[in-house]
Formats: C-alpha cells, sequence, structure tokens
C-alpha cells in the first residue's frame, strides 16, 4: 500500500506532498491529498504540526496551531487543555495529576485528529494504538512519526525504531 | 418627537500579512526569513517545479544541490525526489547546503510568485544585502559568544519555536547575501558563533542562505 506525506510549507504557505518519485503541490490540504490520492493511491502520511505559543510572567498562556485541516486553533490556558496538560506537552514540569489518557488526548487534540475516546482503553481501540505504542506515544517518542489514517478512520503508527 | 441621528461613519481595517516563514524587522518595511532555508523547503520547491502532472517533461537536474558538497554533510542523496526521502529524513529539517548563488536566486524569484499566487500578495523574496544582513541580524538576533559553536549542522529551528524566536544568525551555516561570493555569519566550521563576513566562490558544505521579503502595498 502506498503511503503519501503531506505537509505545509512554511516558507510558501503551499501544501506539498509525495511519494516515491512523484510530488506535487496545492493551495490547500484537500487538494494536495486529493491529488496524492489520485497520483499514489493508498493513505495519508501526517506530519503534525509545528504551533505557536504565547507566553506571560513564564507562563504559557497562549497556543495556536493549524490543525490537519489547516484551521488555525487557538488554545488559552486553562480550557479546553490543562496548563498541566500544555506543560507536560511542552516539557515543562507538570504534577503528576497527568493522567496517561490527559497526555494521549493533549497530544492528538492538538494535532487536530482528536475523534473520540475517554479512557485509556477507548483511545487505544479507537486509534489502534498497542500498549508499547500507546507508551512510545505519550513519552513523546515521535519524531518521525507516521500515521497514516484511512478513509474509514482506520489509524496506522509506525513509530521510529 | 424623538430625532435618530445616524452618522455614518467609516470602519478602516488594517490588515496586516506576514509572508510565510518571516519575521519583520522593527521599524523597516523588511521580513526576514527567520531561519535558513531547510532541504525540506528546498524539496518542496523541486515538487512544485516537477508537479506530477508533468513529471516526465522537468529536469530537476539543474536545481539539485552539488551531490559531492550534499553528500559530504548529510548521510545520503539528494539526487532526486525520492531519494532524500529515503536516504537522509532526517536532514529535512537541515539547512540546505551545495546550493549555487544562481540555484538560489532563482528558488527566491519562484517563492516570490507561489506566495503572491497563495495570497494574491505581491511580494518580493530576495538576499539581503551584506549590510542589510548585518543590520537585521543585529536587531533581532543574539551572536551570544558564550555559547559553545556546534561542530555539525543543526536544524533550522526547534519544534518548539515561539512566534517570534530567529535562528542561527550567528552559527550553523553562513548565509549567501546579494553580493556574489559574500556570506555572512559565522558556520559550524568556525571556531567561535558570530556575524562575521565569509567569501565563497563555489557551494560549500557550510553556506545556505535565508531570505528577505517586501511586501508591495498594491
Amino acid at each position: 500500500m502506498a503511503h503519501y506525506k503531506v505537509s505545509k510549507s512554511a516558507t510558501t504557505g503551499w501544501w506539498t506532498w509525495s511519494c516515491g518519485s512523484l510530488g506535487g503541490s496545492e493551495a490547500t490540504k484537500d487538494l494536495a491529498q486529493a491529488a496524492a490520492g489520485k497520483a499514489c493511491g493508498g493513505v495519508a502520511v501526517i506530519t503534525p504540526p509545528t504551533y505557536n505559543a504565547t507566553y506571560g510572567g513564564g507562563l504559557l498562556v497562549q497556543f495556536q496551531v493549524n490543525n490537519l485541516d489547516n484551521i488555525l486553533q487557538t488554545y488559552i490556558t486553562p480550557v479546553p487543555i490543562s496548563e498541566d496538560c500544555f506543560d507536560y506537552f511542552f516539557g515543562y514540569d507538570f504534577t503528576l495529576g497527568v493522567t496517561d489518557f490527559d497526555m494521549a488526548f493533549t497530544i492528538l487534540n492538538i494535532w487536530g485528529i482528536y475523534i473520540g475516546g475517554t479512557t485509556e482503553a477507548e483511545i487505544k481501540t479507537i486509534y489502534n494504538l498497542t500498549d508499547p505504542q500507546f507508551a512510545q506515544l505519550i513519552a513523546k517518542d515521535y519524531i518521525d512519526l507516521d500515521i497514516t489514517i484511512d478513509g474509514s478512520n482506520n489509524y496506522t503508527w509506525i513509530f521510529p525504531v | 418627537m424623538k430625532k435618530i441621528i445616524i452618522i455614518p461613519f467609516l470602519v478602516i481595517l488594517f490588515c496586516s500579512f506576514t509572508p510565510p516563514g518571516t519575521i519583520k524587522i522593527p521599524d523597516t518595511i523588511i521580513y526576514i526569513d527567520k531561519s535558513e532555508i531547510s532541504n525540506d523547503d528546498w524539496l518542496g520547491y523541486i515538487i512544485y517545479l516537477k508537479d506530477w502532472r508533468q513529471a516526465d517533461s522537468v529536469d530537476i537536474q539543474p536545481m539539485l544541490p552539488d551531490p559531492r558538497v550534499w553528500s559530504s554533510v548529510y548521510h545520503g542523496s539528494f539526487t532526486s525526489i525520492a531519494s532524500i526521502m529515503q536516504t537522509a529524513p532526517k536532514s529535512l529539517d537541515h539547512p540546505v547546503v551545495g546550493v549555487s548563488y544562481a540555484q538560489v536566486v532563482e528558488y527566491c524569484k519562484w517563492r516570490s510568485e507561489v506566495v503572491r499566487i497563495k495570497y494574491g500578495k505581491k511580494v518580493i523574496y530576495r538576499l539581503p544585502t551584506p549590510e542589510e544582513w548585518l543590520k537585521y541580524a543585529n536587531q533581532i538576533a543574539s551572536k551570544d559568544n558564550n555559547q559553545t559553536m556546534p561542530d555539525s549542522l543543526q536544524a533550522v529551528s526547534t519544534a518548539k519555536a515561539s512566534k517570534n524566536d530567529v535562528f542561527h544568525f550567528a552559527d550553523n551555516i553562513s548565509e549567501m547575501t546579494s553580493e556574489k561570493g559574500i556570506a555572512m555569519g559565522n558556520n559550524y566550521t568556525d571556531k567561535e558563533r558570530g556575524f562575521d563576513k565569509h567569501t565563497y566562490t563555489n557551494p560549500e558544505k557550510w553556506l545556505g542562505f535565508r531570505c528577505v521579503c517586501e511586501v508591495s502595498s498594491e
């Protein structure tokens, strides 16, 4: 099954996709995914987005990120994601009250691919995460992680070795 | 009897547009890239021009970095779209090296055009003059000499960058200017960080670039 990578260029704003020796650029993510699907078949490899953070008094007060639908989302602490969860995501000290579920929820939510799940078990089921993969996710060991999502919202995770 | 007087008023909306990848230089009309142009950025350039719908009709060889220089830094090859993805995926967020002055000038022209198409704004990306580069670096960047100079290339930015962060004016690679043969800023082969001037005649493993951008009021 072919995989294609879709990502937004920080220097031009265009959505670029590639698979093997093929590639292209489109003005929107949907067009890029459609072109990639037509040229390559298969499923998308999603690149986790980058973000802008605003700090005040040493504390994170606002966070903006384009989700995978290219919609700019702004999060302001403590809702909808708690300050502790922000701290976890950004690598700061956080309280022990942040559960494994909170961590996974935070990551999926910030990446813009949260579609449900209110417990750790549900997250694993919905996102097709094995126990080791779940552990790797919440350990934020996801540099070079590929997440593939097919048309039926079936998730496949390819973690770095 | 009451009278209602309606006073027309004018609402002026100031819409600011920040060209992708850049930050505004205070008190100027110039924007500058927050970080050096990366391999991923350069790959995006090639992919745009070698669009899949006309893949066979475009020769990407003139756009590729010098393979000898590039492979002396990165373990892999950048000889095609697929090669870098397969042999050196971890290099994508690192600065592109091995590109010539002429290639970079063409990249800036291309970037101006695609940003104009995408955002409907007339923008001109170009290389900064040596004087501009030094002035802007002094304005917005740090050349903290107390920091150790890394002895290898680093990623162009960090995932935890905040909106106003700028990167690597004083280290990583030296950056081409509009004056052919003149690059600014120290690089990983230097002993110390700094905004020094360097000279070159060919693509080098320590040489890359970032653009400045002007937005037309049209």
